[in-house]
């Protein structure tokens, strides 16, 4: 009872020295053991003299035992972290320092205490000394050196493997990961390191050694098998001759044995580094990787080689070329091969330029696994079709559109480029060089010298920013119907971001040869892939991706939603538009702020409205403010278009306001096209953010994207300064000539042929953002539109 | 002769177009007999100023524009100097105010300077007829035979360790254009060619912290060769440029990329470093000491023959006299600018500033200080004491004048009616702008904004000729939506 008063700060009692131990303890804070010296709670100045005096004598054994505990605790949790890591080898341990052996002390327990302080590895895998000797800052600090390695070194990206000289040999990097330090604790099951042979190290004049183009690659009776292999493998890099491949099955070494093992999954760790995953079937084995190196003629090059454990392993690739063909080969530890797996076309993978393609073709898109492989195996059979001509091409030849190139993108780069002309058969040619020095870089830059062609075909003319799918470089010839006509129609365009969690978004336009939609602007980029030929041919598959494109900018800034280009190819229009205007669904203050809009328009001149509603309605003396006498009244919308006299018709919704004075007349344009029923802007809303403002997307037209899709219209920033077909403008706003708008109640589709458009060069505000209630006048449905869809990797 | 170079605020003294372009140039022109000085644009007044040359660097705002016009009509010599390419891409709505910028400030300039041929022709495209000079970028001070014992140790290090370490170093990022770290991403291929001949290669990347976000970092980790990264600092630039073998510098074909100086190749030789500049090759006019392709690099280390080696010091010695000689550069510079005409002192004709949708009080404060009218426009709602103010009526437009314009008014016999505004008091005169009726508020919602600002600031510059006779007038407007629709 007297300790308890005690131990209340407001007491007045003399406290008893183990009471004032007790109070102590309760002032020490936890993690540093100190007393806390504000006292000032204590008005009994002898109390707190005594309290003081007492604490040299009680809390410094209380702290030592506290910081006893925390040592023993951090030492066991060493000790676990130290067992439970791969490159920990106590058995290793005992083997080599028999002085520990013999002693009887715990391997574990002895390296963390002594051996690493006397220079001992823990294991073959890790060098005590070389860790120190790179890692000057941690021998500074007296660390141990493979704690400090699993807890730190391995995620501050310091290897393991830094003492290991370098190698002559094109080796990877890395060959097996150490395990991460474990943040869950469970046991890992530990696997003996087989002792293997490393390829150079094979005997050659063994009878059973296999030797491809003079690379030694192993042993074995099942050699037919294997050089087929290879000869796959060369045939895909393009220095051999086709060889028959068998999509599906193809001749993969898929023979279950139960020691080979499974690929699992594969990716590319950085652009040289490809990195493959293994589940192991039980005995351990070994993994080689070869790839021909196109830079070295053609040669055969071991690229990786790896012991592979039962369960998981991960071996690293060092790519000769990030879009050859690769084949592994597995062997038991002495070098006999036990089979094989080609992976075609490494850039279908994660991470590699192709990959986006393979979201494309993924079955049903959604809810079953990618195969790359077997995907990748069915285009190689198609791509060694077309090289032994077997097949004829859809594609003779590759041309880069150079308007608005940087440079930057991989058909600019070496590995690309190198990989077409010589796996592929095919190169790329420049046109629309820019006339000044960095057009003639870029052409430069894009080419091969001398350039390849195939026999026949079209010709798939790309944006420099694009790269050709591996679908469309392997696809067959059909004919168009008549088989003599050109043609000159937009493909379907991939478009990825830079951002590899976000999804890919295929864009699928219509065939069409409306120059508004496949025609760039002056130094712009193409908006779409275009395929050309000028004798029927065309591609059999049309609606497959043929480009890929990586968007370097995945949203567009306020100011360019509001005008997305200062240079557009237009000028002022001469043709007079009727406005067709429902005056009951209006608010006056906009309908003026509208008026006011429309009256600076570009080539306004003569524009005409056609109030739909009452002749007393207030909406008819706005208009005779603005559009003085060129004004008339009719009580629908059939009769105000029959009624009005101008070449061209436009229909104004509810806050509908133009805001770009270029808008009516690149519209205007765009409906002189033959083919062309209507054409349309983007909409866009402004909204007022304190002193500034954000401007949103309100619709783009409708089309075919799916309702996850709809929300924001975010997909149009993908293709931003793109013209694009719509099943139906926007519900508010549209222009179109007047002799097509008079069949237009008469008609729920649009005649073959016909297109509505909808474009990103200029942009409307809608000032109210209101809720649609669908347009008041009929307008048919085209009959295709662009499809726009998500994929999800 | 006295040069003072007008600089947007005091922190720029330190950014490292100040300090090597004008930093390193100072001492050699002050041989030939010329002061060259900094002074920020808010301390600076264009009708008192005491210098010969009026050199405009980098202040992009209608301060710059007013201080021009003021200086060339008191007959200074008035330029721009250009650096970085904001002006070419015409098509590019986000850089319109940069190219409305320049296209008023050439109004009142009698020559222009430019860091590289490339930009010179931007210069040409704006005003063919206007004088202008390429002025390169001083290189740093270095000595020939410390350069030479440099090289050699670097050699030998990268042939006996067989690790090669590269560095970059720069603005990582840019607001407007991918640069920086994109273009490391996008050209890193090529080091992996450096990384398969067996030889270790390490990338240093000296940047700027912003640059350095989750999507800078991810490119860099697509890197084909181990990387470090740096914050970026004079001291640490120095440090890594005499530890590294070589620098990479790719360049991309953007006219923002294309119309760099060499600096950064100048920067580096005299460090020490081999060159490796895949891309458009910018450093053309060096081309002897650049490395294009990997394959080059690896085949000099091999037989110890780099581009920059001792034997070459002296042409490197050459290029730089001939490219990057601060006394080289002084020279010409002092001959170009004494072979511009002197100009006219113009008397002191009106100057003005209409304030657009978004201005500032230093833009009004500055007209003012210099003599100059500030002017309202419909669009701004900034309470400031302005000299005219423009209003829009449902009839017409009108516009107030304090008495201070008014006794600058062309026709004092105009019909005036006195008004009070804001708790001012004005006198209002009828204009008559070509526009359509309707009201013009600041308040009214941003389309309305973009349909008429246009015609409306065409037709406040018509009616301030109609009011006060010929006068300069720019505009102040810094609201991104707006700036790109100035006449």
């Amino acid at each position: 009872m007297r300790e308890e008063v005690a131990s209340s700060p407001l007491s007045v009692v003399s406290p008893s020295p183990r009471s004032i131990a007790k109070s102590t303890s309760a002032l020490l804070r936890p993690d540093q053991g100190e007393i806390i010296r504000d006292m000032s709670l204590f008005h009994n100045q002898p109390i707190v003299s005594a309290f003081l005096a007492a604490c040299s004598i009680v809390v410094a054994p209380l702290h030592r035992i506290r910081a006893r505990r925390a040592h023993d605790k951090a030492v066991r949790h060493r000790i676990a972290l130290l067992r439970l890591s791969s490159l920990f080898d106590g058995d290793w341990y005992l083997d080599r320092y028999p002085d520990v052996s013999a002693s009887g002390a715990d391997p574990a327990v002895h390296f963390l205490k002594d051996g690493w302080r006397e220079g001992r590895d823990p294991g073959p895998h890790f060098s005590t000394t070389a860790y120190l000797v790179a890692n000057a800052d941690v021998a500074a600090t007296g660390a141990n050196p493979l704690i400090h390695f699993l807890e730190h070194g391995l995620s501050e990206g310091r290897s393991a493997l830094d003492h290991q000289p370098s190698s002559p040999l094109p080796l990877p990097p890395c060959e097996n990961f150490g395990e991460a330090a474990p943040c869950l604790g469970f046991k890992l099951q530990r696997q003996a390191r087989p002792s293997w042979r490393r390829a150079e190290q094979f005997d050659r004049t063994r009878a059973d050694a296999i030797l491809i183009r003079g690379e030694h690659v192993g042993y074995g009776e099942r050699s037919v098998r294997i050089v087929s292999q290879f000869e796959r493998l060369a045939a895909l890099s393009g220095l051999a001759a086709p060889v028959e491949v068998h999509a599906g099955v193809a001749d993969q070494e898929r023979d279950h044995s139960p020691v080979v093992p499974v690929l699992v999954d594969a990716w590319y760790a950085t652009t040289a580094i490809f990195r493959t995953r293994w589940l192991g079937q039980g005995s351990p084995s070994v993994l080689r990787a070869y790839q021909h190196d196109p830079s070295g003629r053609g040669a055969l090059c071991l690229v990786g080689e790896a012991a592979l454990e039962a369960g998981t392993s991960f071996a690293d690739v060092g790519l000769t070329n990030s879009y050859f063909p690769i084949l592994f080969v597995h062997s038991d530890p002495d070098g006999l091969i036990l089979g094989s797996r080609l992976i075609a076309f490494p850039s279908l993978s994660r991470g590699g330029t192709h990959y986006p393609e393979l979201l494309a073709a993924a079955p049903e898109r959604l809810g079953k696994p990618l195969d790359p492989l077997g995907y990748g195996d069915a285009l190689a059979a198609g791509l060694l079709g077309l090289r032994s001509g077997s097949m004829k091409p859809a594609i003779r030849r590759l041309a880069c559109h150079l308007g608005g190139a940087d440079g930057t993108s991989p058909l600019f780069q070496t590995d690309l480029k190198i990989w077409l002309r010589t796996a592929v058969g095919i190169s790329v040619v420049p046109r629309d060089v820019p006339d000044d020095d960095a057009g003639q870089h870029l052409a430069s830059k894009v080419q091969v010298q001398p350039a390849l062609e195939r026999p026949s075909g079209g010709e798939l003319i790309l944006a420099g920013d694009m790269v050709p799918t591996i679908q469309i470089l392997q696809s067959g010839a059909g004919m168009t119907k008549s088989g003599v006509e050109a043609l000159r129609s937009a493909m379907p365009l991939l478009v990825a971001r830079a951002d590899h969690s976000q999804p890919v978004t295929l864009f699928d336009a219509p065939p069409t040869d409306v120059a508004a939609v496949i025609e760039p602007l002056p130094d712009k980029a193409l908006p779409w892939p275009i395929y050309q030929s000028d004798c029927g041919i065309q591609v059999t598959d049309r609606g497959a991706p043929a480009a890929i494109r990586v968007a370097n900018c995945s949203h567009r800034r306020d100011p360019e939603r509001l005008v997305p280009s200062m240079v557009l190819n237009y000028a002022p229009r001469e043709q007079a538009i009727g406005w067709l205007i429902h005056s009951d669904e209006w608010n006056p203050d906009s309908l003026a702020q509208s008026l006011h809009a429309l009256g600076l328009q570009d080539g306004a001149w003569g524009d005409a409205i056609a109030i739909i509603g009452g002749a007393r309605d207030p909406a008819v003396e706005l208009c005779r403010d603005h559009f003085q006498g060129r004004v008339l009244v009719a009580n629908s919308a059939a009769a105000a278009a029959s009624a009005l006299a101008t070449p061209l018709m436009g229909y104004l919704g509810r806050g509908i306001l133009l805001h770009d004075r270029r808008c009516s007349s690149v519209l205007a344009k765009m409906v002189e096209e033959a083919g062309v029923a209507s054409a349309a802007c983007i909409i866009v809303h402004a909204g007022q953010r304190g002193r500034g403002w954000n401007v949103g997307l309100v619709d783009a037209g409708n089309l075919a994207v799916p309702p996850e899709e709809r929300s924001g219209a975010d997909w149009v920033d993908l293709i931003w300064g793109a013209t694009y077909p719509v099943n139906s403008p926007p519900e508010r706003f549209w222009v179109a000539r007047s002799e097509l708008v008079s069949q237009w109640p008469t008609a729920d589709y649009l005649p073959s042929g016909q297109v509505h458009l909808c474009t990103s060069l200029v942009t409307a505000s809608d000032l109210e953002l209101s809720v649609s209630h669908g347009s008041r006048v009929r307008v048919p449905t085209a009959a295709s539109s662009l499809q726009v869809t998500a994929l999800f990797g | 002769m006295k040069i003072v170079v007008l600089i947007p605020y005091d922190e720029y003294r330190r950014s490292a177009g100040a300090r090597i372009r004008y930093g390193r140039l100072a001492s050699a022109l002050k041989s030939c007999g010329f002061e060259l000085r900094l002074q920020t644009v808010g301390s600076f007044l264009p009708d008192r100023v005491d210098c010969d040359v009026l050199l405009i660097s980098k202040c992009h705002d209608a301060r710059s524009v007013i201080a021009a016009a003021v200086a060339s009509r008191r007959g200074i010599l008035v330029g721009v100097d250009l650096f970085d390419d904001y002006f070419s891409q015409v098509g590019d709505v986000r850089l319109a105010q940069y190219r409305w910028w320049l296209s008023e400030l050439l109004q009142s300039s009698s020559f222009a300077l430019s860091s590289t041929p490339k930009l010179e022709r931007v210069v040409g495209e704006y005003s063919s007829n206007l004088p202008t000079h390429v002025l390169n970028d001083p290189a740093p001070e270095f000595s020939p035979a410390h350069l030479s014992e440099v090289l050699l140790s670097k050699l030998q290090k990268v042939r006996q360790t067989k690790r090669m370490g590269l560095a970059w170093y720069g603005m990582g990022d840019n607001l407007h254009f991918s640069v920086g770290l994109s273009d490391v991403a996008a050209f890193g291929p090529s080091l992996a060619s450096l990384a398969r001949d067996g030889l270790d290669v390490q990338l240093t990347i000296l940047t700027n912290a912003r640059a350095l976000d989750a999507d800078g970092l991810s490119r860099l980790r697509s890197l084909p060769v181990p990387v470090c990264v740096k914050e970026w600092s004079e001291a640490a630039e120095q440090e890594v440029l005499a530890e590294s073998f070589a620098t990479f510098i790719p360049v991309s074909v953007q006219a923002f990329s294309a119309a760099k100086s060499l600096n950064r190749a100048i920067s580096a030789l005299t460090a020490g470093c081999q060159v490796f500049s895949p891309g458009y090759p910018l450093y053309r006019r060096l081309q002897s000491f650049i490395y294009e392709a990997p394959e080059l690099l690896l085949a000099d280390v091999a037989s110890e023959s780099m581009k920059l080696r001792p034997e070459t010091l002296p042409s490197l010695e050459q290029h730089i006299h001939e490219h990057a000689s601060s006394e080289t550069e002084a020279a010409r510079l002092t001959r170009f600018l004494r072979s511009l005409p002197t100009r006219p002192v113009d008397g002191r004709p009106t100057v003005a500033v209409i304030h657009g949708r978004e201005t500032t009080a230093e833009a009004h404060a500055f007209v003012r200080s210099a003599g100059g009218l500030s002017v309202a426009s419909p669009f701004c709602d900034a309470n400031l004491d302005f000299d005219v103010v423009f209003r829009s009526k449902r009839d017409g437009f009108s516009a107030l004048l304090s008495k201070r314009a008014r006794a600058c008014l062309r026709n004092t016999a105009q019909w005036q009616r006195r008004r009070r505004l804001k708790g001012r008091s004005y006198y209002e005169v009828p204009v008559s702008p070509a526009l359509p009726s309707g009201t013009i508020k600041p308040e009214m919602p941003l389309p309305m904004h973009v349909a008429t600002y246009r015609r409306v600031i065409e037709a406040m510059q018509a009616s301030m000729e109609e009011l006060f006779g010929p006068c300069q007038v720019t505009v102040s407007e810094h609201s991104p939506f707006l700036s790109p629709l100035l006449p």
